[in-house]
């Protein structure tokens, strides 16, 4: 509750006036000391979430991502061949791998976009082919290349996802603030995403996922990639917030210092095959000749070069 | 609960009323003449009273106004401002005024212009003395100076620039820069509005083989104008120059433009002064400039075809001062405003709390109707 106060808190006077109309409080003065409206509101919070604040109590499935025997075939090309994997909550999986190993596919088959050739995919328990809806409901997905409604505002964006995902629009408007804020796209809230930075596309992409309530499963293609260092810290932070509270995250990177900075395990893949996985310490004990992360990815991806 | 509103009251309007009447006995039009050493006459025109004396017996005149000519015409041009002292003296420190100040201007105005034309339509209007009618217009200006720009200027300029300005001598880079920001900026603001008010905004000239006529026009001084008359000298050679002296308080053959220059001076100050505190763009306080320096070449142009503002007549030159002094200061703003404590734009959250929320109209209204009816219903 106290997370939620602090957000009114932080708000603006069109946004405790817009978030007054949702809660509809009545508002009889012409004018009004902001601390007394922030307080009134806070009041009406409370009234509101008396139950308990929803999100707090979902809880996912053990296997929040589950991907058995996957294998994908462009033509003749195996883009990733007989790959197990699972994510459960609480845990961040790093998928790295050099250029064309197969993260992207992997992770565009998790969100659906293309089917595997064999194998199955689940998210939150429901397999992506039998019950895609419900697959979806849970999943959120930053695509390797992030693309949008160019001609959509930012704002507009925002509030036409929470509407899609059903979230209650005073749940969307808390939500929103406090990404917004976090994500510094206060500035952008009325711009035309086709005219957004390719940094500040990803950032709406990520709070049009946050405005969804958690806990969260996440495929994240490269998502750091392509963020300035505040926002890539921000990012990092978030994540390893999210995960303490529940949430499920696979995240592919080739940046190595990234996944070391936040993963829990790690899948290391080759051209399509997985060729090694555990945390950092069993996969040292794998590979003796390595001592770093880095050395760990080259030994297993061709060997460590000659000096 | 009413009883201390009443009481409140009580103290507000004699208070007030008070000093209306002193504003009515006091003289908006004093003309002085000295054309020889044989030949003066000084006239003095009230909102109750107009003189006329050349020293001679015959020609000394004092007039009383048509009382209720005259009391009903103070009340009519005195009421917005008067509505406005009312007004704001209710307003919380947040509140800003200005735009309550406006639109006192724009009805005084309008009252101005009924009173001063109500002889069409009421019978016995006619105050009798021609002078009286640019009184009511001098005793208009000085009320809305005093019961309304002042007022608001005080309260704007108060609240504003608190700390920005402050002496620090390391970033220095010159004595007079150092002087003036060390002067601090309710001062700045004071002295823009004054100059504002006082000095003139334009020079009328006035040339022909028989007079020569200099004059200066400001908001408040109204026009002074020293005018040379020659033309004794030239025809009878006994003759010196001759030196006629006129003072206007106010004087406004065409109060709307008077006004407007003087509203639009007060608001180029106001927006200098909010420039230098980085409440608004350079963009924004330099189109007021000019605006207000566009409204000045067009009076000036309006005089020259006969639209006369006290002036003499003859060609208006649009001289600014104010806007001189207003884009100086816009333009030396990084030197004047010495590095220091910055975090103007960032209130503390305990102040932020005390801020007034503006809620929209409509969503006042629906929830007065919604709680009627919810009353209604149980
Ligand atoms: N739509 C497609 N049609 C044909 N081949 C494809 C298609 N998509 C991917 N591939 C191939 O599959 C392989 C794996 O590609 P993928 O994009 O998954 O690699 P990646 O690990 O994401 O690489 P990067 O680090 O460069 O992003 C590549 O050889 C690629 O050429
Ligand atoms: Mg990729």
């Amino acid at each position: 509750m106290n997370s939620v106060k602090s957000i009114v808190e932080r708000m603006d006077s069109d946004e405790l006036i817009r978030l007054a109309r949702q809660l509809n409080v009545s508002l009889t003065e012409r004018k009004m000391k902001r601390g007394l409206l922030v307080e009134t509101i806070q009041g009406e919070l409370e009234e509101y979430y008396r139950e308990g604040i929803p999100w707090k109590k979902t809880r996912l499935s053990d296997l929040a991502i589950q991907i058995s025997g996957l294998t994908k075939k462009f033509g003749k090309t195996v883009a990733v061949r007989g790959l197990n994997l699972a994510v459960r909550p609480g845990q961040i999986v790093g998928l790295v791998g050099p250029n064309g190993a197969g993260k992207t596919t992997t992770l565009r088959i998790l969100a659906g976009i293309i089917r595997p050739t064999e194998g199955t995919v689940q998210v939150n328990g429901f397999d992506m082919n039998v019950h895609p809806l419900k697959a979806k409901q849970r999943l959120g997905y930053i695509p390797e290349r992030p693309t949008c409604y160019p001609n959509l505002k930012v704002r507009e964006y925002l509030t036409f996802i929470a509407k899609i995902y059903r979230v209650p629009p005073i749940d969307a408007t808390l939500r929103m603030k406090e990404y917004v804020d976090l994500f510094q796209l206060n500035g952008l809230l009325n711009a035309y995403i086709g005219t957004l930075s390719k940094g500040n596309l990803q950032r709406t992409l990520l709070v049009g996922i946050f405005v969804r309530p958690p806990p969260y499963i996440l495929a994240l293609d490269e998502p750091i990639y392509g963020l300035d260092p505040r926002g890539a810290w921000n990012l990092k932070l978030l994540l390893k917030k999210l995960r303490d509270e529940g949430s499920a995250i696979l995240v592919s990177t080739h940046i190595l210092e990234v996944a070391e900075g936040i993963c829990d395990r790690f899948i290391i893949m080759n051209e399509g095959d997985v060729v090694g996985k555990g945390t950092l310490e069993e996969l040292l004990e794998q590979t003796p000749n390595a001592h770093t992360i880095e050395e760990i990815f080259l030994e297993l991806t061709g060997g460590i070069p000659d000096a | 609960m009413l009883a201390r509103v009443g009481e409140e009251l009580r103290s507000f309007w004699p208070v007030q009323m008070f000093k209306i009447i002193i504003l009515a006995f006091i003289p908006y039009s004093i003309q002085f003449a000295f054309q020889s050493p044989s030949y003066f006459h000084v006239r003095l025109g009230s909102m109750f009273w107009t003189w006329y004396s050349t020293g001679m017996p015959v020609l000394t005149d004092l007039n009383s106004i048509n009382p209720w000519t005259a009391i009903t015409n103070l009340l009519v041009v005195a009421g917005p401002s008067l509505y406005f002292c009312y007004r704001l003296r209710a307003m919380s420190a947040e509140e800003s005024p200005s735009r309550l100040a406006a639109a006192t201007m724009v009805v005084s105005l309008i009252c101005l212009v009924l009173v001063s034309y109500s002889y069409w339509f009421v019978p016995g209007g006619w105050a009798s003395d021609s002078m009286y009618y640019q009184s009511l217009q001098g005793f208009v200006t000085v009320l809305l100076v005093l019961f309304v720009f002042i007022p608001t200027l005080q309260r704007v300029s108060s609240k504003r620039l608190p700390r920005r300005l402050t002496q620090s001598n390391k970033h220095t880079p010159n004595r007079l820069y150092s002087r003036i920001a060390g002067f601090a900026p309710r001062n700045i603001s004071k002295l823009m509005v004054l100059a504002a008010l006082i000095l003139p905004y334009g020079v009328g000239l006035f040339v022909d083989p028989n007079n020569f006529i200099l004059s200066f026009s400001s908001p408040l001084v109204g026009s002074t104008s020293i005018s040379y008359y020659y033309h004794y000298l030239l025809r009878t050679m006994d003759k010196p120059f001759s030196i006629a002296l006129f003072f206007q308080l106010g004087s406004m053959a065409a109060g709307f433009l008077m006004l407007g220059v003087l509203g639009l001076q007060v608001l180029f100050a106001h927006e200098t002064l909010r420039y230098l505190e980085d409440r608004i763009t350079q963009k924004r306080v330099t189109l007021v400039g000019v605006i207000l320096l566009v409204f000045l070449v067009l009076v000036s142009v309006l005089n020259g075809v006969g639209v006369n503002l006290g002036l003499a007549g003859g060609a208006f030159i649009p001289f600014p001062v104010s806007v001189f002094i207003g884009l100086w200061l816009i333009k030396k703003k990084d030197q004047l405003l010495l590095e220091g404590e910055t975090e103007l734009t960032r209130p503390e959250l305990s102040t932020l709390q005390e801020q007034e929320v503006i809620i929209p109209i409509i969503y006042v209204l629906e929830s007065r109707l919604k709680r009627r009816f919810r009353r209604y219903k149980s």
